[in-house]
């Protein structure tokens, strides 16, 4: 049985929430895969790790595309606390190397040598608050959609 | 559409910090002892020594390589502590040029068994700011504490076959320039006999331009 023609209009908003949403979790798996790979030094000389950081927030963002994912699902949330606190114990609980060893995964998985780490920093931070900011928003907005 | 508002300040702000961070690190560097990103790398003959233009790589003083320092256009260009503006072959030749002998006794067959051999190299580094110029040991920390040993390998053929940008290696490498006779090849990725990182008490951060200053050992 098809959607009633009056859900059609609310496909929009719940794709964009879901490709925020998946954009944000991709990232920080990507981010998280990208150390983990990197603490090999044998493969971390090899190849690029930071590769691992675009294309999980790409992988994400195509599955968030395709999952209605706009609600303001709890487990979402605590998914994205989960992989930043075991990126954060990987790193040691070291502030410095939580604001340097993921900046320099992403400029290298990003090929752009040239940008400071304040800049990425700035990118990522921006990119998480406000991504889980319009995502929460619109999730609200359309109630809780079912799927995942 | 007001609820919405606040994010999209947000990322407004975001992309106008962007813009405002985007400062080429050398902008503003002041003394860089005439070496500059168009000529990052002089041979001083009185003094028998060459310096060249580096960039610290940030993520390497809280994780290990095997590279104290790499040319940034080389294949393995972002993996060293330092990324060299200076290219492998100008690096080799200004050091033929002040008369230092390369070993050139590694070859890919006995590269776990032998030690790296030729003329022994005193490597500082030093920056705008720094209060003196520090030894390699000083910068790069080995677990073991054993002091490095670089020596000038030479490896001319290897270097330009991979291409991977080495100019000094820490442990005994039949590619890169000059590299640590202290271990073996394999003793970092292999065997894990020892792990280095840059010294993140002693380093500038990342992206501040170095100064690496090479000579005779005494």
């Amino acid at each position: 049985m098809s959607a009633p023609i009056h859900d059609r209009p609310g496909q929009a908003p719940q794709r964009l929430a879901g490709l925020l949403a998946g954009l944000c979790l991709g990232l920080l798996a990507g981010c998280l895969l990208a150390l983990l790979a990197d603490r090999w030094v044998w493969l971390g000389m090899r190849v690029n790790a930071g590769l691992l950081v675009p294309l999980g927030a790409l992988l994400g963002g195509l599955a968030g595309l395709k999952k209605p994912l706009g609600a303001a699902r709890p487990w979402l949330l605590a998914a994205q606390a989960a992989l930043l606190a075991a990126a954060a114990w990987l790193l040691g609980f070291d502030r410095q190397a939580l604001l340097v060893v993921p900046a320099c995964l992403f400029r290298e998985g990003c090929q752009m040598p040239g940008l400071s780490l304040a800049t990425i920093n700035a990118l990522l931070a921006s990119w998480l608050l406000a991504g889980n900011a319009l995502w929460l928003i619109l999730g609200r907005r359309l109630g809780q959609p079912r799927g995942l | 559409m007001k609820k919405s508002a606040p994010p999209l300040l947000l990322a407004a702000l975001a992309c106008l910090s962007l813009a405002l961070l985007t400062v080429p690190a050398w902008a503003a560097a002041p003394d860089l002892q005439g070496l500059s990103p168009e000529k990052p790398l002089i041979v001083d003959s009185q003094a028998g020594s060459l310096s060249y233009l580096a960039k610290v790589n940030g993520k390497y003083l809280h994780q290990p390589t095997r590279h104290a320092s790499i040319f940034e256009g080389g294949k393995f260009g972002g993996k060293s502590v330092f990324s060299a503006l200076a290219k492998p072959d100008d690096f080799r030749q200004a050091l033929l040029s002040l008369g230092f002998k390369a070993g050139d006794n590694m070859t890919m067959d006995n590269k776990e068994t032998t030690s790296v051999q030729g003329d022994e190299l005193a490597v500082s580094v030093t920056w705008p700011g720094a209060a003196r110029a520090y030894t390699l040991d000083e910068v790069i920390v080995d677990s073991n504490g054993k002091p490095l040993l670089i020596r000038f390998g030479g490896n001319q053929g290897a270097a330009h076959q991979h291409n991977t940008g080495c100019l000094i290696c820490l442990d005994s490498c039949p590619v890169g320039i000059a590299s640590n006779a202290a271990y073996t090849y394999g003793a970092v990725e292999k065997r894990g006999e020892v792990k280095f990182t840059g010294n993140a008490k002693v380093l500038p951060p990342d992206g501040t331009l170095v100064v690496i200053t090479v000579s005779p050992k005494k």
